[in-house]
């Protein structure tokens, strides 16, 4: 039977190998790096690039990444997001693109006190975390309810 | 204003603090090897502890 949950995370145990690769992943998007592919994820570990990409399909599979379509480029690695979106988040002179404006602050949240950055009609709606207080106040608008998120979630 | 952008569909509004403070606890040791992904039971409780309830938050 299909676990209600598999849409949101697979349930699949992770391989050693899947758990290094995926960690990397974070481990270079929190480092700053925007193109996290195959080629950088092997490159940064002296891994075989055919192996890391069969990882990344066996996380895509699972929900553990989004990858661009027809390739092994990291489009997502919630809250990182390996495209422009205008969503991002700012810590001194480090910045990290965001998928969404919550990401925006999850990234904040993993990275330490800055600013959230999301587009507006009226240019970009900037909010400030410090000591974990966001300012001033806001609303996120979820479109999509949780059990749905991955059925696109580009869109959600 | 911002309905305008989903057409007037409305799903659900949470404060700025509130998702931050889920952010928190749902990307705690995300960065780490060994991280697990939450089963969905404790996903929910995740959210429900930030006071995220109902249907819009179900998983299981």
């Amino acid at each position: 039977m299909r676990h209600p949950g598999t849409r949101f995370y697979g349930l699949r145990r992770m391989t050693p190998f899947d758990r290094q690769v995926r960690a990397q992943i974070y481990r270079l998007f929190s480092e700053g790096t925007t193109v996290v592919d195959e080629v950088a994820i092997a490159e940064s570990r002296g891994w075989s690039t055919d192996d890391v990409e069969d990882s990344l399909e066996r996380l895509a599979e699972t929900h553990l990444v989004k990858l661009a379509e027809g390739g092994h480029r990291v489009e997502m690695a919630h809250p990182f997001s390996g495209t422009g979106t205008g969503y991002r988040s700012v810590v001194g002179d480090r910045s990290w693109n965001a998928n969404c404006a919550w990401d925006a602050l999850a990234i904040l949240a993993m990275m330490g006190d800055g600013e959230a950055v999301a587009p507006g009609p009226d240019g970009d709606v900037i909010w400030s975390v410090q000591d974990g207080k966001v300012s001033p106040e806001g609303i996120v608008h979820l479109l999509i309810p949780a059990r749905r998120f991955w059925d696109d979630i580009e869109f959600t | 204003m911002w309905l305008q952008a989903t057409g007037g569909r409305r799903g659900y509004v949470a404060s700025c603090q509130t998702m931050f403070d889920l952010s928190t606890d749902w990307y705690s040791g995300r960065l780490d090897e060994y991280w697990e992904p939450p089963t969905p039971e404790k996903a929910e409780a995740v959210f429900a502890s930030h006071g995220l309830k109902g249907d819009f938050w179900r998983l299981s």
